[in-house]
């Protein structure tokens, strides 16, 4: 493997994607996209919280415990409306077979593609992180920075791992809306973003502990609201690098054998 | 007007319209099981902030009503309605574009509102289906406690709700067409909608300055009175504001859409444009 060709075909492909990106991001796009979209996302749940107010949790404690993971949700989304579809995209295009047969590696072409969705989920947060504060009050609490750096990079690996797997997926079933359309409910469910696990039934608490996404959540506000230490939250960790460790597992394996099914049967670019 | 020809078109719409929801049983899991994923995970929102004192705040902005799960199945219920409208009826004419058959679509010999009742028709009896297994779904599994004085006045709300909507629909289809951003429209108006419409808390709950905003969506109303109905034992005399709101938005929203529907009509055959992007 060339490293300097691997790394160029990199660059170029996030480049390209950003290029994409802000040719989209028109000043209108921006406004309805980029700022008025979350605050109401953020507002639909907040309103939640605040109609019950009076109970033993104050609202803003739940709309603080909400927004965390609402944010680092961003990058699940970018995986769920971004990897999941990039394939297809290109078969849409009619540039799949091309792709295919170029002297590129397919995996530096996918994780460029992620690294690119990573920008954008980031660029997200950033935007929505003033509007949080300002329009809802948040605040962060005693942030621990080494918790939240070392959760941060485990889930990130963990979801973009999964990521190579729905691309695969998209690929084959060809509705990838379709599937991450399905998928989004159950996530939201699962991943404790609006409520704490302890609301789940035992046996969906059990599912929910499966996923990377409760851990990566939950470490988040660990890390970044309640100060916590890695030796705090070391079991926590512990199993989310075992997660993360059979994700990577999981989405190379399926994503290499869903490429070669894809070849095999030759409906690249067939719908 | 040939009323055989008018129905068959209806009926043609109507058959084409439920084969294509059939022909991709890839979306069966996220259409029939996503709306009572999205409602029970609501649902559970509000039981994380449970107590009789929340309870008792929640009843306040409510009207009165003290079954927090009934109030967000209902609401969750007319919401799905809506979402089908927009991405039914509302993408209908968009659709066409992409499958590039918009000009034969306007070239037709058929009126073109008769065939949108058709395609209405469709997605109400689709939505139904899938409505009806949420709300069977998250009433055995949260319960839900009906306390209804006046049932024909709810029926009658509830028809009320079903036409403001499918004429915003009609009127959405020559809207989304016309401005050539559908898919930016439909998805953008969605939060905002969802916010403004008071489809997961009560409508009190928002900024007071909001309500102007509120009053142009018809799901307001037609949500709001079907709470009360359903939920709070109101007749239909006492949610006669509301019956005014949605008899209204059929009157403009149906003047406007099958307008919006003419002039882009005219303007397919007078530039040939319409089915560029």
């Amino acid at each position: 493997m060339n490293f300097v060709k691997e790394l160029k075909v990199f660059i170029t492909v996030v480049k390209l994607s950003q290029i994409e990106r802000i040719r989209w991001m028109t000043p209108v796009n921006f406004v309805c996209f980029s700022i008025l979209s979350p605050v109401f996302w953020l507002a639909i749940t907040t309103t939640i919280y605040s109609v019950m107010a009076g109970g033993p949790i104050s609202p803003q404690t739940m709309i603080n415990f909400f927004i965390v993971a609402f944010l680092a949700d961003s990058f699940f989304r970018s995986i769920l409306w971004g990897s999941a579809v990039h394939l297809y995209n290109e078969q849409v295009a009619g540039t799949l077979e091309i792709l295919y047969v170029s002297p590129v590696n397919l995996y530096t072409w996918m994780i460029a593609k992620s690294f690119s969705g990573a920008i954008d989920a980031l660029t997200s947060i950033a935007i929505s992180l003033p509007l949080a504060y300002f329009a809802f009050g948040f605040t962060f609490g005693a942030i621990n920075g080494l918790t939240a750096i070392l959760s941060i990079s485990l889930t990130l690996v963990s979801l973009y791992s999964i990521g190579f797997a729905f691309a695969g997926i998209g690929l084959i079933i060809k509705q990838p809306w379709a599937f991450s359309n399905t998928i989004q409910p159950y996530v939201f469910l699962l991943s404790c973003i609006y409520y704490p696990i302890t609301i789940l039934p035992s046996w969906l608490q059990n599912v929910s502990r499966a996923l990377p996404t409760y851990y990566g959540y939950k470490l988040a506000r660990d890390a970044l609201l309640y100060g916590k230490g890695i030796t705090d939250v070391s079991g926590d960790l512990l199993y989310l690098t075992l997660l993360t460790l059979i994700c990577v597992f999981i989405g190379l394996l399926s994503f290499k054998y869903l490429d070669r099914l894809i070849r095999k049967h030759g409906f690249l670019s067939t719908f | 007007m040939n009323l055989m020809k008018e129905f068959r078109t209806i009926q043609a719409a109507f058959v084409i319209g439920m084969k294509q929801r059939f022909r991709y049983p890839t979306w069966f899991l996220h259409v029939f099981l996503g709306p009572f994923v999205y409602t029970t995970t609501t649902i559970l929102t509000y039981e994380s902030m449970m107590s009789p004192s929340s309870v008792q705040s929640f009843s306040q902005l409510s009207g009165g009503i003290t079954d927090v799960a009934g109030f967000v199945i209902l609401g969750s219920g007319i919401a799905q309605f809506w979402l089908f409208m927009l991405w039914g009826t509302g993408y209908f004419i968009e659709n066409q574009r992409s499958a590039g058959t918009l000009e034969v679509l306007f070239l037709t010999p058929t009126n073109k509102v008769v065939l949108l009742l058709g395609v209405a028709l469709e997605d109400f009896a689709y939505s139904s289906i899938t409505i009806s297994i949420m709300v069977t779904l998250c009433s055995l599994a949260f319960g839900m406690n009906l306390n209804v004085v006046d049932p024909t006045g709810l029926l009658l709300v509830f028809v009320l709700t079903v036409i403001a909507l499918y004429a915003v629909g009609i009127f959405f289809t020559s809207f989304f067409v016309l401005t050539r951003s559908a898919n930016l429209l439909a998805n953008f108006l969605q939060a905002p909608i969802e916010y403004l419409s008071g489809m997961d808390f009560p409508l009190n709950a928002i900024p007071k300055m909001f309500l102007f905003f509120s009053a142009l969506i018809p799901v307001t109303f037609g949500i709001d009175a079907f709470r009360k109905m359903s939920l709070a034992g109101a007749s239909l005399t006492m949610v006669w504001l509301d019956v005014l709101g949605l008899t209204l938005h059929i009157i403009i929203f149906s003047v406007l859409g099958i307008w919006g529907l003419k002039f882009a009509e005219k303007q397919s055959l007078k530039k040939g444009d319409m089915s560029f992007y």
